[in-house]
């Protein structure tokens, strides 16, 4: 793994220093948004979250859902917003920290993420709790939602016409004093060591990490991530240019909520975020609550 | 009756077991005891344990169930399986025998009803869900044709608001349901003598006072079984729950049954689950007890 970058060389070591993760590739995450339909809007793509929340005040006084969301199947799509909010206003460092059970869900920190949350929920799709992640896309597709937070795989999905008119800005900045951090989840290779033919797997997994492997699968897929050797090459379309600039120029990087704080912290995050979203002006009682669970949680 | 019974049966007293009968009955109950017994065992034995599912368990005594009684989401649980329990069990019993009653009478064409009334039981409740689905979507069905009658006010996305999303959900499995209750009263109003009824119409009885007085008596036997279907599909409802919220928004729709199975399969915590699955055990076996021992006793009454 030679040359790969020092946050994938991170994610891959465990706590005693050994290697134990082939990363084949990574993406990143955005703002999605249609060209054709801003431009018909007379918006431009925000760079700070004061822009971001007048754009949303436009596009909704033409008739036109400023955000939006699918979390009847999907609940974990909303710890796209927790975890951005978060990572701009609190920084990396203390994402992971409160992820990780180091700081509280009950703290400030966290509470101050919600208070900036609380300044977009109007702009959030009314429907949003009872549309399954399918019928969200579709409505985003069509033109009737302006913008949505995902992965790259938001664009993949799409109708070749409508795929051709999907770009994505950063997520606005909040406080210029934190370091901007992205969320770049990679995915990749663990194998046992206990197999039963240890060298062919160490032969398969270092075919893995070869760039040829990595442009083949993703070629072949037809996914448009980055692939984790930085030898390969990606199929440089505009997007995954852009993308990986972005990811280049991060201060940091974070996976997602579950993958950082585990699977286990997710159930959690979804009930507590989902609560918000109808009741917040429970917050504090639904950070507490949080905070209990998240501690259960990681006893199991 | 129980003496004449008697009476023609007691041809000879049997001394010995014939072996092809004894074989009849030890090798199901073996089987029985294998395959259903000894499972439930382990779970009741399970929820005095700590287990993952890997490694052997580690007793922890009574508090899988102190835990139980100070947990939010547990107590929610309880709540709706009460809920649903009256909701779902008292409704499906009422809509099942009006629709018994009403369709009793051999008329032309009262098959026809019978048999699409009964239709949704023949569909997997994973499908109805699906279908159920887009009617509660909030551009579905039922959305719409309250917006068309001018009352789209009234709209609600049912499956995602707390306040409406458990009887959204029993609404679901009434459909399905009172078809299949329906069909037990049929079975039960078929066995009533008709003699009787035409007895007390002659003597001047109303329709209603046959019901109370012939109709329901008589019924009595089909209303044991009627119960402890209800009681038992009403502890056991998962399929429509899971497959339309997996018991959300936020645990407003959970039941005993789908926070037992996230907590053993979702969580990873058996020892907890197999506690859950405990108290729905308890609840169905007390519920049908207390009926028996009170239907018992007006028999012999």
């Amino acid at each position: 793994m030679a040359g790969y970058s020092s946050a994938l060389r991170g994610l891959s070591t465990d706590s005693t220093g050994k290697q134990i993760f082939v990363p084949i590739y990574y993406y990143w995450c955005g703002v999605y948004y249609r060209p054709s339909k801003f431009a018909e809007w007379g918006v431009k793509p925000p760079k700070t979250f004061e822009e971001y929340k007048t754009l949303c005040k436009t596009v909704q006084d033409k008739g036109v859902t400023p955000i939006g969301m699918g979390l009847s199947d999907t609940p974990w799509v909303a710890s796209f917003w927790f975890d951005y909010l978060n990572l701009r206003l609190n920084g990396a460092r203390f994402h992971r920290d409160v992820l990780s059970g180091k700081k509280s869900f009950d703290s400030p920190e966290v509470k101050s993420v919600f208070n900036k949350w609380v300044e977009v929920l109007p702009f959030i799709d009314k429907q949003a709790k009872g549309l399954a992640f399918a019928e969200a896309q579709t409505k985003f597709y069509k033109g009737e939602t302006a913008t949505y937070v995902a992965g790259n795989w938001w664009a993949l999905g799409a109708p070749k016409d409508v795929g051709d008119d999907i770009d994505f800005f950063q997520f606005p900045i909040i406080d210029p004093k934190v370091p901007v951090a992205e969320e770049a989840p990679a995915d990749g290779f663990f194998a046992s060591a206990k197999g039963a033919n240890p060298a062919l797997t160490k032969a398969f997994l270092r075919y893995l990490a070869t760039p040829a492997a990595q442009e083949l699968y993703l070629t072949t897929s037809g996914n448009s991530s980055i692939p984790a050797s930085p030898a390969a090459k990606a199929a440089p379309t505009a997007a995954n240019l852009k993308g990986k600039a972005m990811l280049e120029a991060a201060a940091d990087l974070t996976q997602f909520f579950n993958r950082d704080g585990g699977d286990e912290l997710q159930p959690t995050a979804d009930t507590a975020l989902l609560k918000f979203m109808d009741k917040p002006g429970d917050i504090d009682k639904i950070l507490t609550e949080w905070q209990a669970a998240a501690v259960n949680a990681r006893k199991a | 009756m129980i003496l004449g019974l008697r009476g023609r049966f007691r041809r000879r007293r049997v001394d010995s077991l014939p072996p092809t009968v004894a074989a009849f009955i030890l090798v199901p109950f073996l089987v029985e005891a294998i395959v259903v017994f000894a499972p439930a065992v382990q779970g009741v034995f399970l929820s005095f344990t700590e287990w993952r599912g890997i490694g052997a368990p580690n007793p922890v005594g009574l508090q899988n169930f102190r835990e139980l009684a100070k947990d939010p989401v547990f107590v929610v649980a309880f709540k709706n399986t009460a809920r649903w329990l009256v909701a779902f069990g008292g409704l499906s019993g009422l809509l099942g025998l009006s629709l018994a009653l009403l369709l009793k009478a051999e008329r032309r064409g009262v098959a026809v009803y019978r048999s699409l009334i009964f239709l949704p039981v023949i569909f997997s409740l994973v499908v109805t869900a699906l279908v159920w689905r887009v009617l509660y979507a909030p551009e579905g069905l039922f959305n719409n044709a309250l917006q068309a009658v001018g009352l789209g006010a009234w709209g609600h996305i049912w499956l995602a608001e707390p306040r409406t999303v458990l009887y959204a959900l029993v609404v679901a499995s009434l459909w399905r349901s009172s078809g299949y209750i329906m069909v037990l009263y049929l079975a039960g109003l078929k066995s009533i003598d008709p003699s009787l009824t035409e007895a007390a119409r002659v003597d001047g009885a109303s329709r209603s006072q046959v019901l109370r007085h012939i109709t329901m008596p008589q019924l009595r036997g089909v209303n044991s079984v009627v119960l402890s279907v209800i009681v038992i599909d009403a502890l056991r409802s998962f399929d429509i729950v899971y497959a339309l919220t997996k018991g959300g928004p936020y645990n407003s729709s959970e039941l005993l049954s789908t926070y037992m199975f996230k907590t053993a399969f979702a969580t990873g915590r058996l020892g907890y689950a197999a506690a859950i699955a405990v108290v729905i055990f308890l609840l169905a076996v007390g519920f049908i007890v207390i009926y028996l021992i009170r239907a018992l006793r007006e028999d012999v009454r």
